[in-house]
């Protein structure tokens, strides 16, 4: 990536929003955050695509007007995650730099995360449409094998040199693709990942299933609140199946209830979200009730019960948490959601009333 | 001689008596005795303005009586239902000079007064011969029927008495008695007046014809019908009865309006001092068919007119200039050199202002319409509305100011047309409203004005997946890293 404030919404901000090659080069500081703030001052192209290609992921998500215009937080934003996967960059990890300069550049990507939170809708849409792609980000491997020994590229292109006389040094070039989360990351990479996430709750709910960080309830689920929030989630998690995302929600969910120290009050907010997850659960397999009659996804591993999704329907459904008729709107949809709840107590066994348990005493704290 | 009736007291010697719900003393009917007739008008005139009379006239009976001793006075007879009624009867007859006596047949003992609370009886009854035996505290008289006087009569055969206090309420309609003669003038007067006014001829008793105007008057008209000989004006009082104006009638004749016929008229004249009956009920006819305005009417000449040619039109309408306030504006006429103004307007208009806009184009010309009176687009000549579909510039209007449903229907405009007028113009054009469409949905497409070139819309995003390339980044990559000057209390403070 060339140095300057276009080559960096080109090759960086826009392949994020909008899919391609993310270029990733020598960490930006605060002058470039300066240079580029001050690029955007005047409407360039690049700045009216990015924001066109924002508009365009958040049509896909939201039916209001979202706030799309790069601003200084989103740059902010945008440089941090930069800078994050330059710490994965092969030519950061050099034993002649300095772990000073190190230390200045996570401080400068806490600084650039620092950011108000956001809380409307249209601001979760907002900012996912800018760092909504950067959990499934993959990067290309190359390893390359000759006579004489290999060399392995992370994210980079193989030297020609490398390449020639392919048959008579015997090179070989094998090329696999890579999440970057799966990496091996750092310990520092990973405290700011969290920070990351945090900035972006909605894109925190949309990828559950992530290697790293491990999905959590408790930073997001006060946006459940927000009804249009809450269908949007649960499309999206119906879109990705429930076998794929339900083990991720399930085990978040019970570690969220398990966060309840019994032995003290629980603050307000955690129960609220234990209530705000499981109507979320109940919604997501009442949805699933008025499509289809089938009861496939209603099966429980007994070796990973806390994997389970269609458990925690049914405690649920045992602490009262499932709508009447009067929300459900049908008595049909009702009695075929109180069935499914009770399937999975005869797969879990003596699971089920721990499960209850547990949910009863969180609720009760 | 009279007894008073105690507390309780159930039998008594007068026969016909019985206590009602209070323990007073009561027969069927309360007898007054008076002297003279005008009495009698007196105690019916203070008994119609406490109340309707309707109800007692079916027995009431008024008896002109004689005396063994040959002296006449008059008795009325008044059903009574119970001893509030006869009070009310006992306070009128008191006014009177009347004595109030109470009975059923022929016994008729005096009413209760401030000794008797609760009335009298008789300790034996007169066995003189008589009608009507009057049993009072001092005497005890029988009187004899002479004749009859029935209450009708007696009431149509009162004369009027001067009433300085009457006055003609604001919306009150009145009846116009005039002489035969006359009732043409009148009713042009009135029609001239723009009063409405309907006719009816009347025949009297005596043959004699009239004409009754039924109408609303000015207090100007008032004073001077009432002082225009042949002509009197009448209150109505019943639906069958009215009183001339200036005059009242001793009973109050809304609380006896049974003793009127049905099919007759009543008209009570204070200044002739008689009483007009009209047999048959009165007929009115609406003036407004029976006035002739001006001299004699031309023969119509009947002209063809092809719908839609407005110039065939041969009102002499005039465009002129004129001040005032400024209404609102409902049309516009651009020429078409305007247009791209135009579009640069309807780009900046929000939707919901842009939907109240609807276009035509001509050869030379963008018409605009608006649907509601807002503030419109300020572009071109701009038209008011003086009449349904009627367009006239601001600042101009049309002369002679007719009626604007005339104009429209000299013009022949409407739900289907619009007609521009324009100084310019000697002819005022006409456009169907079919020819104008939305503004939104098809005039930017008809006006020929360059577009501007817009960006191609992004491909699908949400499927195109994001990797990441590692670029070269040299061999100090950190070197000269800046952190931000003061983000602890700086720009920091901006999260």
């Amino acid at each position: 990536m060339e140095p300057g404030p276009d080559s960096f919404l080109r090759d960086f901000v826009r392949p994020l929003v909008a899919g391609g090659e993310l270029h990733v080069g020598r960490p930006l500081d605060a002058e470039d955050l300066s240079a580029l703030e001050a690029e955007l001052v005047l409407t360039t192209e690049e700045s009216l695509s990015i924001e066109l290609a924002r508009q365009a992921v958040a049509s896909e998500l939201w039916l209001y007007p979202v706030p799309t215009t790069l601003d200084r937080g989103d740059l902010a934003l945008t440089l941090a995650l930069h800078n994050l996967l330059f710490m994965s960059h092969p030519g950061g990890d050099r034993w002649w730099l300095r772990s000073s300069s190190q230390e200045r550049v996570r401080a400068f990507i806490v600084w650039c995360l620092e950011r108000p939170l956001p809380r409307s809708g249209e601001e979760l849409v907002a900012r996912h449409s800018l760092l909504g792609r950067f959990p499934d980000l993959t990067r290309t491997d190359v390893d390359v094998r000759f006579w004489a020994g290999h060399r392995t590229f992370q994210g980079q292109r193989p030297p020609q040199r490398l390449l020639r006389w392919r048959g008579l040094r015997g090179v070989r070039e094998q090329r696999h693709q890579v999440r970057w989360l799966a990496t091996e990351l750092s310990d520092v990479q990973r405290e700011l990942l969290a920070l990351l996430l945090r900035q972006s709750p909605l894109t925190d709910l949309l990828s559950p299933q992530r290697p790293f960080p491990p999905f959590e309830w408790l930073p997001v689920a006060r946006h459940l609140s927000d009804r249009h929030v809450c269908r949007l989630v649960c499309h999206r998690y119906l879109e990705q199946g429930l076998e794929q995302v339900g083990p991720a929600l399930a085990a978040a969910f019970w570690r969220l209830v398990d966060s309840i120290d019994l032995r003290i009050p629980a603050p307000e907010g955690s129960r609220t979200a234990v209530k705000l997850v499981a109507g979320l659960v109940v919604y997501l397999y009442a949805l699933l009730a008025m499509a289809t009659d089938k009861k496939d996804h209603l099966r429980v591993d007994p070796a990973h019960p806390n994997e389970a999704l269609p458990a925690v329907l049914m405690v649920a459904a045992r602490c009262g948490l499932v709508p009447g008729v009067e929300v459900l709107g049908g008595g049909e949809l009702r009695e075929r959601l109180e069935e499914w709840a009770g399937l999975p107590a005869t797969q879990l066994g003596d699971a089920a009333d721990d499960f209850t348990r547990r949910l009863e005493a969180a609720l009760a704290a | 001689m009279l007894e008073h009736v105690t507390a309780n007291q159930t039998r008594f010697v007068a026969p016909g008596l019985s206590s009602d719900s209070r323990g007073i003393a009561l027969g069927r009917y309360c007898v007054v005795l008076l002297p003279s007739i005008d009495r009698v008008v007196g105690l019916f005139r203070g008994l119609s303005e406490r109340g309707s009379l309707d109800d007692l006239l079916s027995s009431l009976a008024i008896l002109q009586v004689r005396t063994p001793l040959k002296s006449r006075e008059f008795l009325v007879q008044i059903p009574v239902s119970n001893s509030h009624v006869a009070d009310g009867i006992g306070a009128a007859a008191a006014l009177m000079g009347g004595l109030t006596f109470t009975g059923s047949a022929k016994h008729f003992v005096k009413y209760r007064d401030s000794g008797s609370p609760l009335g009298y009886d008789v300790d034996n009854l007169h066995g003189g011969a008589g009608d009507f035996i009057l049993y009072a505290a001092d005497f005890v008289q029988a009187y004899n029927r002479e004749r009859d006087l029935p209450f009708g009569r007696l009431v149509l055969g009162l004369s009027l008495e001067r009433d300085r206090q009457s006055r003609l309420l604001p919306e009150e309609d009145v009846l116009v008695r005039t002489a035969p003669g006359l009732w043409r003038m009148v009713t042009a007067y009135l029609h001239r007046n723009n009063m409405p006014c309907e006719v009816a001829a009347c025949d009297g008793d005596e043959g004699r014809r009239f004409f009754l105007l039924r109408c609303r008057l000015q207090p100007r008209m008032v004073t001077l019908f009432r002082t225009t000989p042949g002509i009197e004006v009448y209150q109505l009082r019943t639906e069958r009865a009215a009183v001339q104006l200036g005059y009242r009638h001793p009973v109050e004749l809304s609380s006896c309006g049974s003793i009127f016929a049905a099919d007759r008229f009543y008209l009570f004249s204070g200044t002739r001092g008689c009483l007009d009956m009209v047999v048959g009920g009165v007929s009115y006819f609406s003036a407004q068919a029976l006035v002739r305005l001006g001299d004699e009417a031309q023969p119509l000449t009947h002209r063809a007119f092809r719908p839609g040619e407005v110039s065939g039109v041969e009102v002499p309408l005039k465009l002129v200039t004129s001040s005032g306030p400024r209404p609102p504006v409902r049309a516009s006429r651009l020429p078409m050199q305007q247009a791209p103004w135009l579009k640069k307007l309807v780009y900046l208009l929000p939707p919901q202002a842009l939907e109240r806009y609807r276009v035509c184009l001509s050869d030379d010309s963008i018409y605009l319409v608006s649907d509601a009176e807002v503030e419109f687009i300020p572009l071109g000549t701009m038209f008011y509305q003086v009449a349904l579909g009627i367009m006239v510039p601001v600042g101009y209007e049309l002369l002679p100011r007719v009626h604007p449903e005339v104009l429209v229907q000299h013009l022949g405009t409407g739900q289907d047309k619009l007609v521009f007028f324009e100084p310019a113009s000697p002819r005022p054009l006409e456009l169907p409203r079919d020819a104008f469409v939305p503004l939104t949905r098809q005039a930017l497409a008809q006006v020929s004005v360059q577009r501007e070139a817009t960006l191609p819309a992004p491909e699908t995003l949400l499927d195109r997946p994001a990797s990441m390339v590692n670029d070269p980044v040299g061999v100090f990559p950190l070197w000269g890293f800046h952190l931000p000057k003061a983000p602890q209390n700086g720009e920091g403070e901006e999260t």
